[in-house]
């Protein structure tokens, strides 16, 4: 590669959405928001649709798919898949440590301690049944941690105000939920300030029994509630100088065209739940009409 | 306050309290259902809660509508909670806000809690009633789904370990955070114009 080469070649241009950033060319940002709003309703029913591993694995690999085809940078929200990912685990563990499913198989059977005035206590009881039951919501959870994720990264604040007013939503009620989301992403900056801060004065979050340790992040409280506060005075300032008001009719300023992506979307996402639902409710019915289907169109 | 004149905003300021209270406690619900997960939403510590109650007895309904909204996103969308439950589930989050705001506004307490009085009311309605319905909706709506979808957690899970970590959990950062919360700010919310005086105005 020259140097006349090296230099034509223009960096990848990123936008932010709710989170984080994603190239601008990403198919999924020119979706409808209805669209997006719909691919996440129905993923997330079809996860818990089913009871079946093979299809949440599906729903698993269809979602992390969606995020790869969306060109979202892997490397900016690998932290965040870390720690959800942590999350589910602790999910697997929290459930076979604490939950009593009776199996056909009992692997490992131990009181930690009992009360017998109450007849209850801490009974650790894993069965076969338990391991299917802390992996099934594993997966599930993973499934729902990938598509919120790609929901949160292709989705803008008016991205969320069009789908809610269009699905009738008052507009105080759309207002509330996307300032909501618009303000996680300014909180989640400041907890991380305040916390820096903290610890360059000296306060160690992770040293001292629970209650110290609460103690601490109660302090942490002051300035968040004070900055959200200060917030919520200024942006009431900023939308009343712009005339917002809940009574009054405004129509919506931003319009979404309905393009070829967006049937191509609903059509494969409404499938999904339709083979998904038919699996799991009726799947000789599903099967005598794959069967059908392949007797038309023969592979072979 | 003598002296000063308080400029009443008809609604704008009760939307954004909503909507900027429910970003806040969105971040920190996200932040206990991803360091210490129970089963999916639920976080054996869940330090949200004691803004929750704080913002009860502060904005009256309007801090419960900031719950709803925060447990929504932080607990319910990242917490793993399909859309179809997160629905109804995530007003237990709006029950603990709503019942302190209710036992605040109803009986006159001072969010500053200088009585026992106050007190009072603080330990009944926002640690003990508050959290018992709130953790009793948030187990039991985990269990019960829309017909053909699956519940989140199965009936044999409702009580233990879903119902006792969210109810001990939740007393715990109540009783400890909360108060230094309403002691150190309530004097200065209330010179605000965000502060309820009733549970709407």
């Amino acid at each position: 590669m020259n140097n006349a080469e090296t230099l034509s070649i223009e960096p990848k241009k990123y936008v932010r959405g709710y989170f984080f950033y994603t190239t601008e060319d990403s198919p999924a940002r020119r979706l409808n928001p209805l669209v997006k709003l719909f691919i996440v309703i129905s993923i997330s029913i079809s996860a818990f649709l089913t009871d079946r591993f093979e299809i949440i694995l599906s729903l698993l690999a269809v979602t992390v798919l969606l995020v790869i085809l969306s060109r979202i940078p892997l490397s900016m929200v690998k932290k965040f898949i870390l720690a959800l990912s942590g999350m589910a685990t602790g999910i697997f563990i929290i459930n076979l440590f604490f939950s009593h499913y009776t199996g056909s198989k009992v692997y490992f059977d131990f009181w930690v301690f009992y009360i017998p005035y109450v007849n209850w206590g801490w009974r650790i009881y894993i069965t076969d049944a338990t391991l299917w039951w802390a992996s099934l919501l594993f997966v599930r959870t993973m499934v729902m941690v990938w598509i919120s994720l790609w929901f949160l990264v292709v989705t803008r604040d008016r991205d969320i105000l069009y789908a809610l007013r269009r699905l009738g939503f008052p507009r105080g009620a759309a207002f509330a939920f996307a300032l909501s989301l618009r303000s996680v992403s300014m909180f989640y900056e400041d907890f991380v300030t305040v916390m820096e801060a903290m610890k360059s004065k000296g306060v160690s979050f992770s040293e001292g029994g629970i209650i110290t340790r609460l103690k601490k992040y109660g302090r942490m409280a002051f300035p968040m509630v004070l900055l959200a506060v200060r917030r919520i005075e200024e942006f009431t300032r900023a939308i009343e100088a712009r005339g917002f008001s809940i009574k009054c009719k405004r129509k919506l300023y931003n319009k979404y065209a309905w393009s070829k992506l967006d049937s191509l979307s609903m059509l494969t996402f409404g499938l999904i739940l339709i083979i998904v639902f038919l699996y799991q409710y009726y799947p000789l019915f599903l099967m005598s009409f794959l069967g059908r289907l392949l007797g038309v169109f023969p592979l072979g | 306050m003598a002296g000063e004149e308080r400029i009443e905003y008809p609604m704008t300021p009760r939307i954004v309290t909503a909507g900027v209270g429910g970003g806040l406690i969105a971040v920190l619900a996200a932040f206990g259902v991803m360091t210490v997960p129970v089963v999916p939403g639920v976080a054996g510590i869940y330090p949200a809660i004691a803004f929750i109650v704080a913002f009860g007895a502060w904005f009256g309904i309007w801090g419960a509508i900031a719950a709803y909204i925060g447990c929504f996103i932080g607990a319910g969308i990242v917490g793993g909670v399909p859309l179809a439950i997160n629905v109804y589930w995530s007003l237990a989050d709006f029950w603990e806000a709503l019942i302190p705001a209710i036992g605040f506004k109803l009986f006159k307490a001072d969010p500053e809690l200088k009585n026992k009085k106050d007190w009072a009311i603080f330990w009944v309605f926002g640690v003990f009633l508050g959290n018992l319905i709130g953790a009793a909706w948030g187990s039991t709506t985990l269990a019960i789904a829309p017909p053909g979808v699956k519940p989140v957690i199965p009936w044999s899970a409702v009580f233990w370990p879903t119902f006792v970590f969210w109810f001990v959990g939740n007393i715990l950062v109540t009783a400890i955070v909360s108060p230094l919360l309403l002691i150190g700010l309530s004097k200065y919310i209330k010179r605000t114009s965000v502060y309820c005086e009733g549970l709407i105005k």
